[in-house]
């Protein structure tokens, strides 16, 4: 039989392969904002990685930097 | 690897009793033939039921698992499906409630994984299927693709971020702290001459601008800073009411000089007008954006042949199929087009909205800063409370408009205009604060301390704000970098995931392709990511590279690319099962196309299980005579409303084909017969090398049964072949086979001794040139020159030959 050759040397990961390599890696890359490489690899871990929650999970990163902050400002 | 053994059905589809496919221990290939409506499809609904829980062609004309059972199935029985495998430990049945709800027999774990695997496996392909693929467009191919492949959590991870990014990108808050940021530094430079980025800085400017005063109070740090502030008010001699006063006008000033800013700044509103103008401009171009649904059901009708093919589903008159498909493909195209306009114009509207927003927030303000009980002040109440109400009917007027494609009258002049009183009145009132402010001083020095002591606070007031803005700034423009770069990595990293799969289906499908097609100017066949959005077909058409493929293929060609593609994506993705079904896929394959196919099946598939499907006749016999040797099984399917579908071992072999009719007494075989005799001929033609009038494609075919006789006889005298005077041709040569008036006549026998007489004509003329041991006829490839002798294969059967 002819066609056994260049696609059994294929190594195809699966597309969740792909994803959790990609986060475990994006987790490791201390070249990116630590908390928001940190909130998206939660994010993908719950199965929640989708528009909305990623800009609800940004929204409140800023908003307890910015409560931070204030409390900084009221300690001063 | 997992072969099919059997597949049991009852109650379900077109299967009323109980239907089954034994392909034998063996887990033979096998070829069904029946009519369009006669039931084959209902194994193809079988098996993808079976492992996915729905079936495609039903569920998108909304027909779900009430379809699935049969009419006149007994309401008491539950329709069930048996499909027996190899694996002994995977064979389950799959029955339907009542409640439409299925159920396996078999619950082991291992069955589990099983069916989790087969979903992602390509176990059959559709005529529908083909078509759908082909004219995608770009983007869609790259989503279809991905699902293919099993790649939908890398598409859904990647929109989510794009979406994500731009989301935050036009966020409206990030151009309002921007904004504010950028207005308080301007206030800052005309000020105080800079810009202040650190609290020493602060300190040290501040330290400057009291220094007039000369409290004796070095500010280093927020305490001493604010004792500082606090002495220029505690030591000024000026009634603290006063003071008070000074620093609510001064506020006052301020969120007039914000309102003034924010109503200078409309781009947002221009934005969105230039992009809504440019919509509503043919409103019925919008309007037409409906249609793509009924667009994309047509096209679905046609490619599946809801009705027939070539035959229009709406109006039923006949069609071009593949060139209306074209035509849909791009109306659609065009419509998707319209839509991403809308969806910026929408986007646009939703900014403005919310610059409108902020005005009317800063108009809030100012309302709660003016200074109460000072008829001075009236005026401003009134033209913000009017303003207000007209942005605020702005807002709604937009949204009802920009939803019924109504003009929006009100543009830049407009606001302009209603913005150009509150304006003016904006100038008088600072100038009036201002003159007030000075007017509470009753010595020169404390007008100097009220002076210091607003700009000292302004400043404290700014720098405080910028702090606070910018921290949001540096989180948001972090958090932007950092999502814009992972959005960026994960693009890459899965384009570059899916080129490798499509540069491992690409091979094989090129291969296939030309193996169906050769020599005919296609080459390097190859599917490749385009931009960040699209999979497409690239080639080489006689040299010169293209895409996409609808430029140069024909229909019978695209429909070769799809059914390549299925071949290929079965050998890269099929890990656990071992077969596949092609439900009439083959029906628009030029002829010549055909063998070429089977020999592909056979070179690249032999140890896979294929289950072939077919409602043409002719092909069938074509796959009898090429297929059966290598095992293949054959069966008729039919169906009527008494038995539901009803499956018959094949006949497509023309002899067993004549006894079986002549057993159940049925005595019209005389084109059997004439078939019969055709095809031993030409066989015989060919390997003898005898030579006929030339004629064009499929006329080549229609040979008449006397035109190859007496072709035959003539090459068998020129050679002095010594078979020719036997009686045999002279007896074949007045029969009604050869004699019958037209080509293809069906001669017409009355008895079942007549037929007799003729079978045994033909079975004595077919062993002059037959040998009984090997079976094949004698051939000039077989030639022994020296002897004069032509052979068949194993040498047994000879002919003398002259070699003339």
């Amino acid at each position: 039989m002819k066609g056994d050759h260049a696609l059994n040397a294929t190594i195809i990961k699966s597309g969740e392969e792909i994803v959790k390599e990609f986060f475990e890696k994006v987790k490791k890359d201390s070249g990116l904002d630590q908390e928001t490489r940190e909130a998206l690899f939660e994010l993908f871990q719950e199965g929640n990685l989708k528009k909305a929650s990623i800009k609800k999970k940004l929204d409140s990163i800023r908003n307890v930097a910015l409560g931070e902050e204030d409390d900084e400002i009221k300690e001063d | 690897m997992t072969k099919l053994k059997k597949i049991r059905v009852e109650g379900f589809r077109g299967a009323r009793f109980p239907l089954q496919l034994d392909f034998t221990k063996g887990k033979r290939s096998m070829a069904i033939y029946g009519d369009n409506g006669g039931g084959k499809s209902t194994v193809t609904d079988v098996i993808e039921w079976f492992y996915t829980d729905r079936v495609g062609h039903l569920w998108r004309e909304d027909c779900k698992e009430e379809c699935l059972r049969n009419t006149h199935f007994p309401d008491d029985k539950d329709p069930v499906i048996s499909i027996e495998l190899s694996e002994n430990t995977l064979s389950s049945e799959k029955s339907l409630t009542p409640q439409h709800r299925s159920k396996y027999s078999n619950t082991n774990q291992d069955f589990k994984n099983y069916l989790e695997q087969s979903n992602k496996e390509r176990l059959f392909f559709r005529y529908g299927d083909i078509l759908r693929f082909i004219l995608k467009t770009k983007g869609d191919k790259r989503l279809e693709i991905l699902n293919i492949i099993g790649y939908h959590l890398i598409a859904e991870v990647r929109a989510a971020l794009i979406s994500a990014c731009n989301d935050i990108e036009r966020d409206p808050r990030l151009r309002a702290v921007r904004d504010r940021l950028e207005e308080n530094e301007a206030y800052l430079l005309e000020n105080i001459g800079q810009v202040i980025a650190t609290e020493t800085e602060l300190y040290s400017i501040g330290n400057n601008i009291l220094e007039p005063l000369k409290l004796g109070i070095n500010a280093v740090d927020e305490e001493s800073f604010n004792t500082a502030i606090e002495a220029t008010k505690t030591q000024s001699g000026i009634e603290q009411e006063k003071i008070k006063k000074s620093s609510k006008l001064s506020d006052f000033e301020t969120a007039l000089q914000h309102l003034k800013n924010e109503m200078k700044k409309i781009e947002e509103f221009d934005e969105f007008l230039k992009a809504y103008g440019e919509i509503i401009k043919d409103k019925q171009k919008i309007k037409k954006i409906d249609l793509k649904l009924l667009l994309e059901k047509g096209k679905d009708a046609i490619v599946d042949q809801i009705v027939a093919a070539d035959v229009c589903p709406l109006c039923l008159s006949n069609i071009d199929g593949s060139k209306v498909l074209k035509q849909i493909g791009e109306r659609i195209q065009e419509l998707e087009a319209i839509g991403e306009e809308v969806e910026d114009a929408k986007n646009k509207k939703e900014y403005a909205l919310a610059k409108l927003r902020r005005i009317t927030e800063s108009l809030d303000d100012v309302g709660k800063k003016r200074i109460e009980d000072d008829a001075d002040y009236n005026k401003i109440t009134e033209l913000v409370e009017k303003l207000k109400a007209s942005i605020e009917k702005t807002i709604t007027d937009i949204e009802t408009k920009f939803s019924n494609l109504q003009v929006i009258e009100k543009d830049r002049q407009i606001f302009e205009k209603e913005f150009d009183a509150v304006h003016k009145e904006i100038d008088k009132l600072i100038l009036d604060s201002k003159a007030k402010i000075s007017a509470l001083a009753e010595t020169k020095e404390q007008q100097l301390r009220i002076e210091i002591f607003n700009k000292i606070d302004n400043m404290k007031q700014k720098y405080t704000q910028n702090k606070k803005l910018s921290k949001e700034l540096s989180v948001f423009e972090k958090q932007l970098e950092t999502l814009t770069k992972i959005r960026d990595d994960f693009i890459r990293t899965q384009a570059n995931a899916l080129q490798r799969v499509l540069d491992g289906i690409s091979g094989d499908v090129d291969t296939f392709y030309r193996a169906i097609n050769p020599e005919e100017g296609v080459k390097n066949i190859r599917l490749e990511v385009i931009g960040e959005e699209g999979v497409e077909f690239k080639y080489v058409f006689h040299g010169k590279e293209s895409h996409p493929p609808l430029k140069y293929l024909s229909e019978s060609h695209l429909n070769c690319l799809g059914i390549c593609l299925f071949l290929a994506s079965v050998k890269l993705f099929n890990k656990k099962n071992k077969f596949f079904i092609l439900d009439d896929v083959i029906t628009s394959f030029d002829k010549n196309h055909r063998i070429p196919f089977l020999r592909l099946l056979q070179d690249y598939f032999s140890d896979y299980q294929v289950l072939l499907f077919t409602h043409e006749s002719f092909w069938y016999e074509i796959m009898n005579a090429e297929m059966k040797q290598f095992g293949w099984l054959f069966n008729d399917v039919s169906w009527s409303i008494e038995d539901g579908i009803h499956l018959k071992k094949s006949i497509v072999d023309i002899k067993e084909r004549i006894d079986y009719k002549l057993n159940q007494g049925i005595l019209d075989v005389g084109n059997d017969l004439r078939k019969l005799l055709e095809q031993i001929l030409k066989q015989t033609c060919f390997n003898l090398e005898a030579r006929l009038k030339f004629r064009f494609n499929d006329d080549n075919e229609q040979r008449m049964v006397g035109e190859l006789l007496s072709a035959l006889r003539g090459k068998l005298n020129k050679e002095k072949c010594d078979i020719i005077d036997y009686p045999i041709f002279k007896r074949l040569g007045t029969s009604s086979l050869v004699t019958s008036r037209t080509s293809h006549d069906s001669p017409h026998f009355e008895s079942r001794g007549d037929i007799d007489q003729v079978r045994k004509d033909i079975e004595e003329f077919e062993n002059l040139f037959v040998c009984p041991e090997c079976q094949k006829c004698v051939c000039l490839e077989y030639a022994d020159k020296a002897g004069k002798l032509v052979k068949c294969k194993c040498g047994e059967k000879k002919l003398t030959w002259a070699f003339a």
